[in-house]
């Protein structure tokens, strides 16, 4: 029996996952080393078990589904939507043989938490955790920010045609090469170099803060891999607040705003082209969105006089905002101390940075200050015709890796993803607020998933109904990938059953 | 006569109390004489605001890391699912066995001091400064026992993704030289 063209087309999607699946395989060999080193022998065979079933699985489909044809665009797309569920599915195979989930679909919000750099968890007992599970959550974190389908261009998957439509798939879109296989090794090349002089300055500052030299090198490079991936997690159920340290603080600031910014503008820099970084309208976005947001977050807390002193207030309402804002999910705080302290208008400033998020290309989340920087340009335009007489031309420039002008495809593109982004933002919102949460908890929490951000207000528990955790599942997903793929998923399978062809 | 001398001596001893008490109740910046609440860490952190400056008694296990800084330390402390930072002087720590993690239950500590909300000493911290420590119980090791059917499945599994691997390469390099 001949297969129709659609179910061909599923075999070249499922043969570039099982690909995908099989490169992916091999990182649970890290935390099984980390484990037989530690001598936490138990979890290490856990690890070996998870590399096993997974790179089965992988070499499966990328053995039996094929049929010799290049992928494109729609492949390429559809890939890397289904690829980041699949990941979903059989990561989580190590948390739930650990113990510390209380079901599967537990551990599985935690792996796209992870992999999405959310931060949000659902683990229990935290603190006891092994070495190895340790080294497994903040690793997740680490590839999700740089991304797996970026990961596996940069190792072994070719691509071919669809290799663009891969790499877009995953919510990057900016070509540091010709070569998107070269752009791939070259986004892994910034972060290796970042995460030695990261893991190092944390290693450091943990020996200075009280931590001994192998715990500060360990709990460095965890923080490290969450900071720069603007991940959120940590290893301690405290987060950041466990090593009470503005030292510590000051070091994962650094790290997490520098991990927010494009992948491009880190290649321009380190080129020698220092002037994009003022220049650039994602960073000249990031500053101005981040003084008018701390501005009001900081008015909220001095007139409910929250902090007793400017080092508290810095320390604790402006780190908890630019944490908001890189979509980095750090906190110094206790989630229940935002719904007991903060007051609306600093929780409204902390919402709307989280919604804000930080640069295109980068390891965050958020509608991006791309979009937003277009927008304000855009509204900028339309004000300067309602001025002028209507046969003058109004030409908006911005400054994004060169001079550009602004056009109506630019304007609607950034209008149609944010416009998106509050869609599924409200949807959250609304899934929290019928599972019984009062609405401006269910508000910060829907903020904080959609934008991939990892603060909580107390909502995000075990106990929360499985309902709301799979609404939050899926905006984790399609805010990491900013839809497109999302969106070319769900056509993909949909043209599987229906009667319209791709 | 003797009543007299009894009587001093009482006054002495307690004038004597009242010297060594203030100072105490100074550094705590509290009023030393108020009672101490027994308190579970997720109420601290639930109600701050009530108990902030309060006299507090605290129980729970050890986790983590001893941070020495200077003359003090900072602790950790678990309580069903609630850890809290303890602030306290190197002196007052007693000898700890056992810091909760993977391997081990920490030692539960019995801990008096004064909670603060945003503690203005360390940059807004919700801490509690340790008065009095008391070891309650030793903490002991965690066995984590090799679960033999799963070492099976992992060598298992490992063999056939890897002859799959293999497989899948030797159709793919066939394929391309096809």
């Amino acid at each position: 029996m001949r297969s129709s063209p659609r179910w061909r087309d599923l075999g070249i999607v499922l043969h570039y996952t099982g690909k995908i699946l099989a490169g992916y395989s091999f990182l649970c060999l890290i935390p099984a080393l980390t484990s037989l080193l530690a001598g936490e022998y138990a979890p290490a065979a856990d690890f070996f078990l998870s590399f096993g079933a997974i790179l089965t699985v992988g070499a499966s489909l990328a053995a039996f589904c094929r049929n010799g044809s290049r992928p494109g665009w729609m492949h390429g797309m559809a890939t890397a939507g289904i690829s980041w569920l699949v990941a979903m599915v059989v990561s989580a195979l190590p948390y739930w043989l650990s113990g510390h989930y209380l079901s599967y679909l537990d551990a599985m919000f935690d792996v796209m938490s992870g992999l999405t750099t959310t931060g949000l968890t659902l683990i229990q007992d935290l603190d006891h955790v092994s070495i190895g599970l340790n080294m497994w959550r903040h690793l997740l974190t680490f590839v999700g920010g740089q991304g797996i389908i970026v990961l596996a261009l940069a190792l072994f998957v070719e691509g071919g045609g669809g290799g663009y439509g891969f790499y877009v798939g995953e919510g990057k879109d900016e070509r540091l090469f010709p070569s998107v296989m070269h752009t791939a090794k070259a986004i892994w090349k910034i972060s290796f170099i970042y995460l030695m002089v990261g893991t190092a300055a944390l290693w450091l500052a943990g020996m200075a803060i009280g931590l001994s030299p192998g715990r500060a090198f360990l709990h460095g490079l965890w923080i490290y891999m969450a900071d720069w991936s603007t991940g959120g997690f940590a290893p301690m159920s405290q987060n950041v607040l466990y090593y009470h340290s503005a030292l510590y603080e000051a070091i994962t600031f650094v790290f997490f705003v520098v991990g927010s910014f494009n992948f491009a503008l880190h290649a321009a820099v380190l080129k020698g082209n220092r002037k994009e970084l003022i220049k650039n309208i994602e960073t000249v976005s990031f500053g101005a969105t981040l003084c008018i947001l701390t501005m009001l977050a900081c008015w909220g807390l001095v007139k409910l006089q929250v902090y007793p002193d400017l080092v508290s207030l810095i320390r604790k309402g402006f780190y908890q905002l630019a944490s908001a804002h890189t979509t980095t999910g750090f906190m110094t705080i206790y989630p229940r101390q935002f719904a007991a302290e903060w007051g609306d208008l600093a929780l409204l400033a902390v919402i709307m940075a989280m919604l804000i998020g930080g640069s295109a290309c980068s390891t965050a989340g958020g509608f991006k200050g791309l979009r937003v920087g277009i927008l304000a340009k855009a509204i900028i335009q339309d004000t300067k015709r309602l001025l002028r007489p209507s046969s003058a031309v109004v030409v908006q420039k911005y400054h994004y890796h060169g001079l550009r002008t602004l056009g109506e495809r630019q304007v609607r593109g950034a209008a149609l993803v944010v416009l998106m982004y509050i869609v599924i933002f409200a949807f959250a919102a609304a899934a929290g607020c019928l599972a019984g949460f009062p609405f401006l908890e269910a508000v910060f929490e829907a903020a904080s998933v959609t934008g991939n951000v990892g603060l909580s207000i107390g909502v995000t528990t075990a106990s929360i109904p499985a309902g709301l955790k799979l609404v939050y599942i899926f905006n984790m997903w399609a805010g990491r990938l900013e839809f497109m793929a999302v969106l070319a998923s769900a056509g993909f399978v949909a043209s599987l059953f229906g009667k319209r062809k791709l | 006569m003797k009543k007299d001398t009894s009587l001093r001596s009482l006054i002495l001893i307690l004038l004597a109390l009242a010297m060594a008490l203030v100072p105490t109740a100074a550094d705590a910046g509290t009023d030393f004489f108020a009672a101490v609440q027994a308190v579970h860490l997720s109420d601290i952190v639930e109600k701050a605001s009530a108990y902030d400056g309060a006299r507090v008694a605290i129980e729970g296990e050890i986790i983590g890391d001893v941070m020495a800084r200077g003359d003090h330390s900072w602790i950790n402390i678990l309580d069903s699912g609630t850890a809290v930072g303890v602030w306290a002087e190197k002196d007052r720590l007693p000898e700890i066995a056992y810091l909760g993690n993977y391997g081990a239950v920490g030692d539960r500590v019995y801990i008096t001091g004064i909670m603060h909300r945003a503690c203005p000493e360390h940059g807004g911290d919700l801490d509690i400064h340790a008065e009095t420590i008391e070891l309650v119980k030793n903490g002991m090791p965690i066995s984590h026992p090799l679960d033999l059917t799963r070492l099976g499945a992992a060598i298992a599994f490992s063999l056939s993704g890897i002859l799959l691997a293999i497989l899948w390469r030797k159709r793919e390099r066939r394929e391309k030289i096809s």
